[in-house]
């Protein structure tokens, strides 16, 4: 976890499964519960995505959006996005190429 | 050729699988197909632990591989309650949800997904991705 331009940098490593969903689900709504957080998840490191890793994103956005939050996610790979775009929550989801990206669109 | 792995019904072990998996698929299916079925498998194994055994750690899940020239089939065979997809009800997907999305990824990313149970209370879930010859 590391900060950039006031927003709040997140790369989680290796896959995101069932193993990993609940502690990252914690952090992350830890992270957007505060009023006026900016947080992204840096997807470089994340190799694969399941349905329990999709419903944690789904959460963190829901909680940033009721806390007058920001969240985004940057840089999935091919296999992260397609999951994305099977569940269309890439629709709901602001997804960026890059981290820069995200951290500028967060940061602005 | 044909494998097996049993598993403990934990989802640490999920890890294990995907790894034995990617490496009996490597060379029989491209990089993007393995980790669709890597995907599909992990869906699979939490089903059955979390629903199937409804968490309970001590049971095991016995996972076959076959790969022949047409197509990759794996076998995820449980003793818990079963899940049948045919009475999977998939979310809407006009409204992005939290959960629900697991039977739909499995459909989507393999080329056929069905349910067995057998007399003696076993379930299975087969799972079959096509090989696209080169």
């Amino acid at each position: 976890m590391r900060e950039d331009s006031g927003v709040t940098v997140i790369r989680p490593e290796g896959p995101i499964d069932v193993s990993k969903s609940l502690d990252l689900r914690a952090l992350l709504g830890e992270q957007v519960a505060s009023s006026g957080g900016k947080v992204l998840v840096d997807m470089g490191g994340v190799p694969l995505i399941d349905s329990s890793g999709i419903g944690v994103m789904v959460a963190a956005h829901r909680r940033a959006e009721e806390a007058g939050a920001g969240f985004a996610l940057a840089e999935p790979s091919d296999a992260v996005a397609k999951v994305f775009n099977l569940t269309r929550t890439d629709r709901l989801l602001s997804i960026y190429p890059s981290v820069a990206e995200g951290v500028a669109a967060l940061a602005g | 050729m044909s494998e097996i792995l049993v598993i403990s019904s934990r989802v640490e072990q999920i890890d294990e699988a995907r790894r034995w998996l990617a490496g009996h698929a490597e060379g029989a299916l491209d990089p993007e197909s393995i980790q669709e079925v890597e995907i599909a498998l992990t869906e699979a194994l939490s089903n059955v632990i979390r629903h199937s055994y409804e968490g309970d750690p001590d049971q095991t899940v016995e996972i076959s591989l076959s790969i022949d020239a047409d197509k990759l089939t794996l076998a995820v065979t449980d003793r818990g309650r079963g899940f049948d997809p045919a009475t999977y009800v998939q979310p809407s997907l006009d409204e992005p949800a939290e959960g629900g999305y697991r039977v739909l990824l499995m459909e989507q990313l393999m080329d056929a997904v069905c349910h067995e149970r057998s007399p003696d209370g076993k379930s299975t879930l087969v799972l079959v991705k096509d090989r696209i010859p080169k």
